[in-house]
Parts: structure tokens; sequence; C-alpha cells
């Protein structure tokens, strides 16, 4: 077989296996969001669907295993078996494919997600290399810049054919809440990108290896928080769920739909929520590499070839652990968010994303910019971490940052709340 | 080989794409099938090793030049029906003349050797860094005219919707409604 | 050739959400039941008949962030790629850095001049 073809096969199989174990993760993430959700609101949460629905297994109950682990996936094949209320649509067709629309895009977004680093296969006496990402794109940021894009329409579309005014008018708000918050969303990337000089996320990885003092976080932290900030507003998840707003506008854009068709919103929504915050992890939070390197020692052993077939198992495992860590975190605060702040309104919305995130997003590039012309020698070919200057430089920068927008934001709210009085 | 059959994919696609944005009655559907044709569009960039250009292609038009597009038809409430207006006879078939003449003149284009062949543009590796940095310095004039550009184009917009956005909720076709009577 | 190989996945996988996305709304659709009625199909209007089409006007305020998210994402693009340009190895001039900072400052003052008319102007107000 030609080197080409076990390539293209290799590929195949990191698809499906990654496609696989996101998709068994969307129930588990639906879960976890319930049960955090009622710990917060003190409540019990889903404990009834849990192992003792399957014989013999029912011990486990309540010992370390949440009582209704199987909550959702028995609501997913619930959703699958559902009766498909088809509205008088204005538009059928439309209708019918602004679910995929929506969904195919969050699934893309899972190709370049690097998961932890490469592992050596021996496949009939040749080694390959095989990095845990799907792929690694030279244009990455950009390719995911285009497909959040992209997935605007599928909202759009899912709004307007839905001949329903809830959905109309949820529709056009999230479209309008989703641009104007990529803006920002963009813009926030770009400290990252002048520390790093490229749009690959193999080379934005590996800028925040040998521990956690290099991650970007220390060097963009106003970064990390706008960007933190759009992707709640892009995911439409609370404080920014306007258009969904249960209380106004019935379910928003997915009001019409039901069975399979509402679960490909469901499912895309949290699907963006873990690419969220994968692409979070990988930017500023050091992607797969731990807190502390461990000495190269330990590495050389763990990472022996073993039987001849497979060599780095022991720092994949060790990557993929620490990753799944940093990701589960992030969800977590997802939901801790919603279970805390309340919705905004749609004028404080459209404010904080044009007059703050965005001026704070064109500042903090200009200051990015100043320091590392200063600091800063040019990227080496290979990416390696910038030494403490940078950071310290940065980091001095990033918290002069916070403190101005701070007062500037409370000198504007003063002000506001004395023309109110 | 899969090259061409690719290549051959996506031009069909980006063909038929832009042949439906013409022929679609519903507007909406004419602005559907321009995204398709961005992306195939940018698809064929990719195949010829233009990745940033593809991956702006993709942001630019697909991602927010169709949105605005879809704003303005759902705003003015196109998707409903947009009759075509009967034209005359001799206004059709002038314009099937023109549209033959503008064909043929792509077409002499094309085959008079003035655009060179995918496969020779195709060859160069060159790296999105190079081109970043040709903008910086050789395009810098260009560069900095597009700031100048997009500044007239930000006032012209609020000048435009000023009058709208002061009195907060009238539509356009409320206001094209009152100019007509 | 070399240059297509990341983008075979691409390929790939959008091929495989579309599958999945289709065969999944299809086997859901031919499994569930069908029981369609007239007051079914009716758009949810918390539990009332509908009293008019739902092709109402929309403010012109959402076509006029459209309009400034396509020029300011046309702006963001070429701030992306400067960003890139900023630190590349073997600058084609001595303080090439200084240089391209500059170029940025300038092209961003006009922009940031555009954002304040129009933020002064009230574009961006949604009361």
């Amino acid at each position: 077989m030609s080197r080409l073809l076990i390539e293209n096969i290799i590929f195949a199989v990191k698809i499906v296996v990654i496609f696989g174990a996101v998709l068994t993760a969307v129930p588990f993430m639906v879960l976890l969001e319930r049960v955090l959700i009622a710990r917060i609101q003190q409540r019990v949460g889903p404990n009834r669907v849990g192992l003792d629905f399957i014989p013999g297994l029912g011990f486990l109950k309540g010992k370390f295993i949440i009582g209704g682990i199987l909550q959702a996936f028995i609501d997913g094949a619930k959703l699958f078996l559902k009766e498909e209320v088809r509205v008088r649509a204005v538009d059928p067709v439309l209708w019918r494919i602004a679910p995929l629309i929506t969904l195919v895009p969050a699934i893309m977004i899972l190709a370049i997600v690097p998961f932890g680093p490469p592992i050596g296969l021996n496949i009939f006496g040749d080694w390959y290399k095989i990095p845990l990402a799907i792929t690694d794109l030279e244009v990455g940021i950009l390719f995911y810049l285009a497909v959040t894009g992209v997935a605007v329409y599928g909202i759009v579309l899912a709004g307007y054919s839905s001949n329903s005014k809830y959905s109309l008018i949820g529709g056009i708000r999230s479209s309008a809440q989703m641009i104007s918050y990529e803006i920002a969303l963009s813009l926030s990337l770009v400290g990252v990108l002048l520390i790093a000089g490229s749009f690959s996320l193999s080379r934005l990885i590996g800028i925040q290896s040998e521990g956690v003092w290099n991650w970007n976080i220390w060097k963009q932290p106003i970064g990390a928080a706008l960007f933190l900030i759009a992707g709640f507003a892009e995911s439409n998840r609370l404080p920014f769920d306007l258009p969904e707003g249960e209380s106004e506008l019935g379910a928003g854009f997915h009001t019409e739909y039901s069975s399979m068709k509402f679960a490909m919103f469901f499912m895309a929504e949290y699907m963006n929520m873990f690419s969220y915050s994968a692409i979070l992890t990988t930017l500023f939070l050091g992607g797969f590499y731990g807190p502390i390197p461990l000495p190269a020692s330990v590495y050389a052993m763990i990472d022996q070839p073993i039987f001849g077939i497979v060599s780095g198992v022991g720092s994949a495992v060790i990557g993929v652990f620490w990753f799944s860590v940093k990701v589960f975190l992030l969800v977590c605060l997802f939901v801790w968010i919603r279970g805390t702040l309340p919705r905004f309104r749609y004028d404080q919305l459209m404010d904080l994303g044009w007059k703050v995130m965005l001026p704070a997003a064109l500042v903090n590039m200009v200051v990015t910019a100043a320091v590392i012309a200063l600091v800063a020698k040019p990227i080496s070919a290979a990416p390696t971490p910038d030494g403490p200057a940078l950071t310290i430089a940065l980091l001095v920068a990033g918290v002069v940052q916070v403190v101005a927008i701070d007062r500037i934001l409370t000198a504007r709210k003063r002000r506001i709340l004395g023309h109110a009085h | 080989m899969f090259l061409k059959i690719l290549y051959h994919l996506f031009v069909f696609l980006a063909l038929f794409g832009s042949l439906m944005v013409v022929v679609s009655k519903k507007a909406i559907y004419s602005a559907l099938f321009l995204i398709l044709t961005m992306l195939t569009i940018a698809s064929l960039f990719v195949l010829m090793n233009a990745q940033l250009a593809a991956a702006l292609q993709v942001i630019v038009y697909a991602g927010a030049i169709m949105v605005l597009f879809l704003f303005v038809i759902m705003l003015l409430n196109l998707g409903k029906q947009a009759p075509l207006s009967r034209r005359s006879r001799p206004v059709r078939w002038l314009g099937l003349l023109f549209g033959v003449g503008i064909g043929a003149q792509i077409i002499a284009v094309i085959y008079s050797g003035f655009i060179p062949p995918a496969e020779t543009t195709a060859a160069a590796s060159v790296t999105i860094d190079h081109v970043a940095r040709l903008i910086l310095t050789d395009y810098l004039y260009p560069f900095e005219m597009i700031s100048v550009l997009l500044l007239v184009a930000v006032i012209g917009a609020v000048v435009l919707a000023r009058r709208h956005l002061v009195q907060g909720v009238e539509t356009v076709t409320e206001t094209a409604e009152k100019a007509g009577k | 050739m070399e240059y297509l190989h990341p983008y075979i996945p691409i390929l790939m996988i959008v091929v495989l959400a579309a599958a999945f996305a289709v065969v999944t709304i299809i086997a859901s659709a031919l499994i569930g039941p069908h029981r369609p009625g007239r007051v079914k199909a009716l758009p949810y209007e918390s539990g009332m008949v509908p009293f008019h089409e739902a092709n109402i006007r929309l403010p012109i305020k959402f076509y006029v962030v459209a309009l400034l998210f396509l020029l300011f994402d046309v702006e963001t693009v070429l701030i992306l790629t400067w960003a890139i340009a900023f630190r590349a190895p073997g600058a084609p001039m001595p303080g090439f850095q200084g240089y391209a900072f500059l170029v940025m400052l300038f092209f961003m003052i006009i922009l940031v001049i555009g954002l304040l008319y129009e933020w002064r102007k009230g574009a961006l107000k949604w009361t």
C-alpha cells in the first residue's frame, strides 16, 4: 500500500474516533450541566434514569456515579423517536436544511483541535508520525473564524423560514449578536497571533510548552478574557441567550422545531461549547501541556516503543489527560456562569460588544505590538517558548490595561447612573 | 487524477451556483446559491495553494457580505414573492445579445493567454507570512487606502441610516412607501 | 500536491458531518410517528390562533449592524494578516517591527475615527 493511502486511512480513522468521542461527550455535557445547575439552585437534579436501569449495575448508584447518568442518553433516544411536527413553514426546503447548516460547521471545527502530542505508529515496517489532531492547517485560526462565520446562516434561516414571530425575532437577534461579537472575537486573537507569528495551531501550542509560566494567558490576559466573553456570546449561552430568552421569545429561532431537527440545534450548541473550550485551551491555557513539565528522562522512558508498534504513548496519554481536564473545567465555567448571572438586556449586549470589547481589543492589540517591538526578537523557525522578559513585560502591560478598563467602566457607570437620577 | 476530479467538481458547483443565483425566483435562494458559489471558489483557491485567499474569501464574502444580503432580504421581506416585471420583447432580445456578447468576451480573454493556466499559478509555494509582508511593503499604499475606503463606507452607512436611527423603529420599506405617496 | 494534504480531512469531515445529519434526520422521520393536523401545523403563538403572518418588519438597526460588521470584518482580516508578518523571521529591512507598528497605527487610527463617528452619531445606540 502506498504511503499516501495509509495516511488517508489514518485521517479517516482519526476523524471517526474523534467525532465519535465528542458525540458521546455531548450527552455527558448535558448531564453535567443539569447536575451542576441543580446543585447551584439547591435542587436534586436528574437522579432517576441511572445505572440501576441496567440489571446488575444498580449497586453502583449513589456511590461514585451520579444517579441520573443515563438521563441525557435516554433524552436523546426519546427525541429520536418523537414525532416531527411540520409547521406550515414559509419555505419548507430552507426549514429542513437550517439544522444541517447549524450542525455541520459545529462538527467541522473539531478538525483543527489538537488533543495531544503526536504518537508514532509502525505500519508494515514504516514509522508514521501521527499528530493527535485531525489536521493542522497553515491557516488554522482563519479556518476557525471562517467556520464560525458560516454558522450564522443556520440560525438566520431557521428564524426566517419558520413562519413564527418568535423564531424570526430570535433568529435576527441571534445573528446580529453573533456578528457583533465576531469582531471582538477575531481581534482578541491578534495578541496571540503577534506572539506566535503564525495561524497554525501546532505552532501556537508549541510556544506554550515547558511549563505553566509559558502559557499565553499570562501574556494576553485581556485577549483571553475577551475571547471567553465573545465565546459565550457566539454560542448564545447565558448571559447572552437573548435569542432564546424563554420568558420573551419561546425558544427563539428553534421554537418550531421538534424531534431530531431540534436535537441538531441542541447538539450544535453543546459541540460549540466544547470547541470554544478546546480552542481557548489551545490558544491561552497551554493546550495539552501540563502545568509542570516532567524531566526529559521520564518522557524518554514512557515514550519507548511498545512491541515495536507504537511509540510516544506515555506523553500522549498525559497530553490528552491535561487537555480533557482543562476543557472539563472550562465547560464547568460555562455552566457556573449560566447558573449565576442574569440575562443581559439587548442594548446592554450591543453596548458591551461594540463600545467596550471592540475598543479594549484594539488597545490591547496596539499595546501588545508595542511591547513585542520593544522587547522581543523575531521568532525562531521551530516553535519554542519566548523568554521570561516578554512574559513579564506583557503581564505588566496587561495588568495596567485591566486597571485602566476598570477605571473607565466605573466612571462610565457612575455617569450613566448620574443621568438616570 | 483525484485533483482533477475535485477541480471539476468545484468548478461545476461554482458554475451551477452562479447560474442558480440568476435563475432562482426567490431572493433568499439566490443569496444561498451565492454563498455556495463563494464557498466553492474558496475551495478552488485551496486547490491553487492560495490558502490565505481561500480563508479570506470565506470570512469576508461568505461570512460577512452574505449576512448583509440576507439581512436586507429579511428586512425588505423579499422572500414571499419577488415578481419579475414582464419586460417587453425587444428588451429581452437585447439582454440576450448583451449576455452572449459578454460571454464571448470572457471566453476570448481566457483563450487569449492573458490569464496564465492554473498549473503554473499553483506551482509557486508562497507562505502566508510572505504574502502578509508584501502587503506591508510593496502594497503599502493600497493597504492604507483600504482604511480610508472603509472610513468612507462607515460614514456613508451612518448617514444613510441616520434619520431612521433617530426615529428608531421606521423601516426602509415604510420610508420607501412614504416617498412613493 | 503536498500542500493539499492537510485539507483532505476537511473534505472528509464535511462529508461525514453532512451524512450524519441527513441520515439521523431521515431515520428519525421514518421511525417517529406522523399524525399531522391543521392546528398542529400552526406556528407557536402562546396558545393563541396566530393573528397575522410572521412577516413583521425589523428595525433598520439590524441592517446597520450588519453593514458595520462587514466593514470591521474587512479591517479585522487585514489586521490578522499583519499580525502574522509582524514577528516573521528574516525581516526585509532593519527596524521592520517599528515600521510595521507605525503602518498599523496609521491604518487603525483612520478606522477608529470611523468608529468614533458612528458612536457619536448614535449608530451604536439601542434604546
